[in-house]
């Protein structure tokens, strides 16, 4: 059996007002599409952001392509991307400006590909536009766009659909879902939108207080009738003590 | 490439893009046209002569890397480590297959790239502007001229690497700007005070260039004063490194 993309094993990081993960393992292989759930403070972002290496663990190891991203990052990153809430374009260059900054780490991507890209997320009559005059929703597609534009094989989105319109959001939906099937890309996706992630997503994490709850392949309740919505607020309920 | 190099390619690009940066490559020219006007006017009204062509090269040197340049250097440092993390563009970096030790040498290096410029830009307007006071005195040191604007790099980068440590401690540009400000006025006007606060930082050699030429200066006091600013280059970029690569974003 191949060695998993993502290997996360006891990762634990306690913030000072006590909020953080613990103990958080699990593992993701080629073509998957990871869906993380949690209510707000679950500690999703932290452990995405620990994933390439934004944050720090207290304890664990976290393998990315086997490398371990303590040790080796430049190597444990080479085949990754990743799109976070909070990270933003520099607003005083053009969309084209800032792939072409994105790019220079790659210097075997095709001349071209920064057009390709853009045209995936629909930015493309807009890559002569400074970054600073694009809304919310341009803004995000253009993360999207640096994100996918080193041809990933591990790409991390955290709430990638904030922001976008219900287009947009289908969009992101059919790029994904085609990536994960023709070019074996992995996704890790955080999101509240559960009813997208179901859509999205083979396999389903639930983080609830720092811990991963529940780990679960959607095809295993998918002729149950059940919904991840269910599924979600019966976790919940059980980690809550309802 | 080399990711070292790209990134140096990067820091370059958006350092150029910005518009700060046009400002102070503008006020860097306009700096010696604005002195001569006035050192014009003082002399025509009062009758006292300042000095020939070469003077108000070193005049103008010793006004750039006293106030100007280390204002300059502040600001472009304060956006370009501080900046960048408070508006989350910094994550851009962070996140590609570069190590965060290659990042900030190559913000440093575009630092250092910056400072000669400014003065490699100080030294043409004021050469330029000098040629109309004295043309045949200008022309005579632009030996001397030229290396004192070269041998000023070095205090000035030392100044910079100080700085940036500095910055690391703070999350807003602003709050940077003014930490270094202050520490540098503070360190400035200590020695008025406290004489032996002179041997403490580098913010105290910035005309470091008059020691070499023609101060006679010992052997010695270059050597130690070499010395020292080596020091603070050395304690700036090593402390700034381990605090950028210890950062959480």
């Amino acid at each position: 059996m191949s060695e998993p993309i993502v290997d996360v094993k006891g990762i634990t990081k306690i913030y000072r007002n006590g909020r953080g993960l613990h103990d958080v393992s699990f593992e993701v292989e080629k073509g998957d599409v990871y869906g993380l759930c949690g209510p707000n403070g679950a500690g999703k972002t932290t452990l995405l952001k620990m994933l390439v290496g934004l944050i720090f663990p207290d304890r664990g190891s976290i393998r990315l392509f086997g490398h371990a991203i303590t040790d080796h990052f430049e190597k444990a990153m080479e085949q990754v991307s990743c799109m976070f809430e909070s990270m933003a374009a520099y607003p005083y260059l053009t969309a084209c400006e800032n792939l072409k900054l994105a790019a220079r780490f790659y210097p075997e991507l095709p001349k071209n590909r920064s057009a390709e890209v853009l045209e995936w997320v629909g930015l493309e009559p807009y890559r002569h536009e400074k970054v600073a005059d694009f809304s919310l929703g341009m803004k995000r597609r253009l993360a999207l766009a640096a994100a996918l534009l080193s041809d990933p094989k591990l790409v991390i989105l955290d709430e990638p659909t904030n922001g976008l319109d219900i287009e947009g959001t289908l969009q992101m939906r059919q790029l994904i879902t085609r990536l994960a099937r023709e070019s074996g890309t992995a996704f890790l996706i955080s999101s509240h939108m559960i009813g997208e992630m179901e859509k999205m997503c083979n396999r389903i994490g639930i983080l609830y207080g720092g811990r991963l709850i529940l780990q679960a392949k959607v095809n295993e309740w998918s002729g149950t009738g059940r919904t991840l919505e269910h599924m979600y607020m019966s976790e919940i309920g059980k980690a809550q003590g309802v | 490439m080399n990711r070292l190099y790209a990134n140096i390619l990067n820091e370059s690009h958006k350092l150029y893009a910005r518009k700060i940066t046009k400002i102070t490559l503008l006020l860097t020219v306009a700096a010696p046209v604005l002195a001569a006007l006035l050192v014009t006017s003082f002399q025509r009204n009062t009758g006292i002569i300042l000095g020939d062509g070469s003077h108000f090269l070193l005049m103008m040197l010793d006004l750039f890397t006293s106030f100007l340049l280390p204002f300059f250097l502040f600001v472009t440092i304060a956006d370009l480590f501080t900046g960048e993390a408070a508006s989350n563009t910094l994550t851009n970096v962070l996140v590609r297959p570069i190590s965060r030790t290659k990042i900030f040498a190559s913000k440093v290096a575009v630092i250092a790239l910056y400072t000669l410029f400014c003065l490699a830009l100080m030294w043409l307007g004021s050469t330029i502007v000098g040629f109309f006071f004295d043309s045949g005195n200008v022309f005579d040191t632009l030996l001397a001229s030229s290396a004192s604007y070269f041998l000023a790099f070095f205090p000035m980068l030392a100044v910079g690497l100080i700085a940036v440590c500095l910055v690391m401690w703070v999350d807003h540009s602003v709050s940077a700007l003014a930490l270094c400000l202050l520490i540098y006025t503070a360190a400035r006007l200590l020695p008025f005070f406290y004489p032996q606060a002179v041997s403490w930082t580098a913010f105290d050699y910035t005309d470091w260039h008059e020691m070499w030429i023609g101060n006679g200066a010992t052997w010695g006091q270059l050597l130690q004063v070499s010395t020292l600013l080596l020091s603070n280059c050395i304690i700036g970029y090593t402390a700034g490194w381990y605090r950028f690569e210890k950062k959480q974003f």
